[in-house]
């Protein structure tokens, strides 16, 4: 029995994943969420923040990651928008330059950037090269990290970036992240430079398997606020969706899904272990 | 090329760069002529990425094409490489020529290429881990010692507190996991960053001094 547990074809794993995982997009499970501290700081934050304050949404993630991190980052920005705080988006990644500008037209609208709020209230640079070098460049003089906008407008041409110049005006940090740069290098090479958390506050979305790296980061105070993955931007939606009746859900109804997989997983776990356990104690074949 | 070239001129580089950096993070106030001289100097960067682009495009062509020429293993990959960088690139091209506002701006073709293909192919890349994890749980996460017990106790708490199922079987389960991430996991993480930082330092000023010399090469 050992052997026939242990040596299992993987793509019968394979198959049973595909199949249960599935199963919620068709029959939506419906299971109560419960909001997270680190999602509910973010929201606090941002709420907290007056407005007509000066956001930088950060778009460091490339698509490997879009599925944990365009929730994050376009829930942020409906929630900008809604709270009539002003944004300068950018990528310090270069495959996030596309991506922030799909997630700006499904926020603005598929006009963007021919919208009334930009330049004014919302402007999107594009990719600032130089990773965290280009970081520091920008905290310093945001003229001098990048001179057009995404669409090729001078920065100069641009309101917001008059109000704009350097850290100093900086009210908030989002940085929607999967790797490096990232949120640590926000915080040596802008936070750090600039006066620290009070000066230049921080708050992060970020892939689930990224999180454990910046919880020192979190307890110190130079990250206010974590969203957590998919979960995170499923609490975050749902926080939305409570305040501001948010139209643009994406990570929620992926959440059934996710559940059921952790499950299978641990279910792989235990019945893998059985087979282990008989396999050394009842004198059969191991795996 | 001379010793001087190779070696003490990249030196004598990496030594003033990071002696002004150093300078201007530690001693000279925001807000001043000199900082300001040395954000524009940082802000140079740019043309080390253009030229780092050019050059690694240049190394990609060449590293496939020899292999093609070859038939070198996997040559018909390397095929498949040539043919995307090159549609790629004269999508990129095409998009420069026929717009009206600037260089920089990223076509609505180029976008669309990049939003309906690459990423696409990117994301189903990823997702294929999640059949891989779920091969490894079952084949390899024994509890083999106390160590591994502990690691799969507190995986399984992981899971089961970072999705709704898990609060919905006993709300206590996302309690747990945060406390997990809040607590055992930044001390252990605070230690290894702390590591990190006085290795990197350490480095720092041996690459400044001109100790370490790895980065440019082997010394012949």
């Amino acid at each position: 029995m050992a052997l026939s547990i242990s040596r299992i074809d993987r793509r019968y794993l394979y198959l049973l994943l595909f199949i249960l995982v599935s199963i919620p997009f068709l029959y939506p499970l419906k299971l109560p969420l419960t909001i997270g501290v680190h999602s509910r700081l973010v929201y606090e934050v941002t709420e907290g923040l007056p407005p007509g304050s000066i956001v930088i949404s950060s778009v460091d993630f490339g698509p490997s990651t879009l599925t944990e991190n365009r929730p994050h980052l376009k829930a942020h920005l409906f929630h900008c928008k809604e709270h009539e705080l002003k944004v300068v988006c950018l990528a310090f990644w270069i495959s996030g330059g596309p991506i922030g500008d799909d997630v700006l037209r499904e926020v603005y609208g598929s006009d963007f950037p021919n919208v009334p709020q930009y330049g004014t209230s919302i402007v999107y640079l594009g990719y600032v090269p130089g990773n965290e070098v280009g970081m520091q460049t920008f905290g310093d003089n945001t003229v001098l990290a990048k001179g057009t906008d995404h669409y090729g407008t001078p920065v100069g041409d641009l309101p917001l970036m008059q109000e704009c110049a350097s850290a100093e005006d900086f009210d908030l940090w989002a940085e929607w992240t999967s790797g490096t740069p990232g949120e640590q290098q926000v915080i040596q090479f802008v936070q750090g430079r600039h006066g620290g958390p009070s000066a230049v506050p921080i708050v992060v979305g970020s892939t689930a398997v990224s999180v454990p790296g910046m919880m020192p980061f979190y307890a110190a105070g130079q990250i206010l606020g974590i969203l957590n993955g998919l979960a995170g931007g499923g609490e975050y939606e749902q926080l939305l969706i409570d305040a501001y009746e948010y139209p643009l859900v994406e990570a929620l109804p992926l959440l059934d899904s996710q559940s059921v997989g952790h499950l299978l997983i641990i279910a792989f776990v235990i019945i893998g272990n059985i087979g282990y356990a008989i396999s050394k104690y009842g004198g059969g074949e191991g795996s | 090329m001379s010793v001087t070239v190779k070696r003490y001129i990249p030196l004598a580089i990496t030594f003033v760069m990071g002696i002004i950096m150093v300078i201007a993070t530690y001693f000279l106030a925001e807000g001043t002529p000199e900082r300001y001289a040395t954000t524009q100097l940082t802000a140079t960067v740019d043309i080390i990425v253009a030229t780092a682009g050019v050059i690694g495009l240049v190394v990609l062509l060449r590293h496939h094409g020899l292999n093609i020429s070859r038939r070198g293993r996997f040559w018909k990959y390397s095929t498949i490489t040539i043919i995307g960088v090159v549609l790629y690139l004269i999508v990129g091209l095409y998009g420069i020529a026929t717009h009206e506002q600037h260089l920089m701006y990223a076509s609505e073709l180029f976008s669309w290429v990049y939003m309906n293909i690459y990423v696409h192919m990117d994301m189903t890349i990823f997702s294929l881990l999640a059949f891989f994890i779920a091969s490894a749980a079952y084949r390899a996460f024994r509890l083999r010692s106390l160590e591994a017990t502990i690691l799969l106790i507190v995986g399984t708490l992981m899971l089961l507190g970072r999705a709704p199922v898990g609060a919905t079987l006993w709300e206590g389960f996302p309690t747990i996991a945060e406390w997990l991430l809040n607590v055992p996991n930044a001390a252990g993480t605070r230690a290894i960053t702390i590591g990190i930082a006085i290795g990197a330092i350490s480095l720092a000023i041996r690459q400044l001094m001109g100790i370490e010399r790895g980065y440019l090469g082997p010394e012949r």
